[in-house]
């Protein structure tokens, strides 16, 4: 009687299931999942993602991004680092070629990554590569002053951000 | 009896606890996607228009340069250079980029241009002060499939003059 007993409950164990999901093919998709995310937001170790109410101009150029200053202009407002340092409004009324705003922040970027430069004891000239991350619905006054002002303030090289056409 | 017991107490649970860990994963992928931007972005290297330097406008050239530029003006585009016939192109003014058949008839004037002097890599793109990003950008483009890959950008003479360059 106790063995019958036993063997049933031995049978019990063996095809009961403890409810439990199997989670470790799951995890492996979503993991693979979060990578594939995390890399479209990144290319070329420069982050690519142009900010939120800008609307990149399409180009069929194929030319990467590269490490530099970016400097972003949408309908209201003139951006470095995420911060805003003019409106388009001033800066389309102005007479004036240079944004003084824009050319101080410039020149503090320019003192920042010399000593930087310095500090590491890097010999090769410091990048002077500014990226413009213009909305493709700004007028050219206003792409015009920022090109000047950034060449005015040691970044004559300018790479103006787009979208690539499929 | 007792010997059972003790074995049964030693069952230890080797499975890995994976549900924080996929909470986690589960929060972030949706917020991730959200922000996500899966259009390529690309650039378009350029520079302001430069002055000869002293030197070379010291030396007189046999041949004057081409100093090929692509003018905006009000309903036309305007093909201009050294040696090179104006030629006008129709373009629709309140539209933020050239149409295809304004993009043709540019595209086949600058091949032409680029196929009688060959070697010339540098077009001038003139743009008025209210004409859009969108629309300079095809311009460089168009230049671009001719073969004019160093194209700079030009203000159409609205705005004070730079002291060096021709912005």
């Amino acid at each position: 009687m106790r063995r019958r007993r036993s063997r049933a409950a031995g049978m019990m164990e063996r095809y009961t299931s403890d409810g439990g999901l199997t989670l470790t093919s799951m995890m492996d998709i979503l993991t693979t999942l979060l990578f594939f995310v995390l890399k479209s937001y990144i290319s070329g170790a420069e982050v690519t993602v142009p900010p939120p109410g800008v609307t990149l101009p399409r180009s069929t150029v194929n030319a990467d991004m590269h490490t530099s200053v970016v400097v972003a202009i949408d309908h209201d407002a003139i951006m470095m680092d995420g911060e805003k340092i003019a409106t388009v409004q001033e800066t389309s009324a102005s007479d004036e070629l240079m944004i003084a705003p824009l050319a101080k922040r410039l020149v503090e970027a320019r003192a920042q990554m010399d000593e930087i430069a310095t500090r590491k004891g890097e010999k090769r000239e410091v990048s002077r590569l500014a990226t413009i991350q213009g909305d493709a619905g700004i007028e050219f006054r206003v792409l015009q002053k920022v090109m000047y002002t950034l060449d005015r303030n040691g970044f004559p090289d300018i790479a103006l951000a787009v979208l690539k056409k499929a | 009896m007792a010997r059972r017991a003790k074995r049964k107490e030693l069952k230890v649970n080797t499975d890995l606890k994976l549900m924080p860990l996929m909470n986690i994963i589960i929060a972030l992928i949706p917020m991730l996607l959200l922000s996500a931007v899966f259009l390529e972005v690309k650039v378009i290297e350029t520079s302001l228009p430069r002055d000869a330097d002293a030197s070379a406008a010291a030396a007189v050239p046999a041949t004057p340069p081409l100093d090929l530029a692509v003018h905006v003006r009000g309903d036309v585009y305007v093909i201009e250079g050294h040696g090179v016939s104006t030629l006008l192109v129709p373009r629709h003014a309140a539209a933020a980029a050239p149409d295809s058949v304004a993009t043709q008839l540019l595209s086949q004037a600058l091949h032409q241009i680029t196929a009688a002097h060959p070697g010339t890599t540098e077009v001038r793109i003139v743009a008025e002060s209210r004409t859009h990003y969108q629309e300079v950008i095809a311009l460089m483009d168009v230049a671009r499939g001719a073969g004019l890959v160093n194209a700079a950008l030009e203000g159409a003479g609205d705005a004070p003059a730079a002291p060096e360059g021709g912005i």
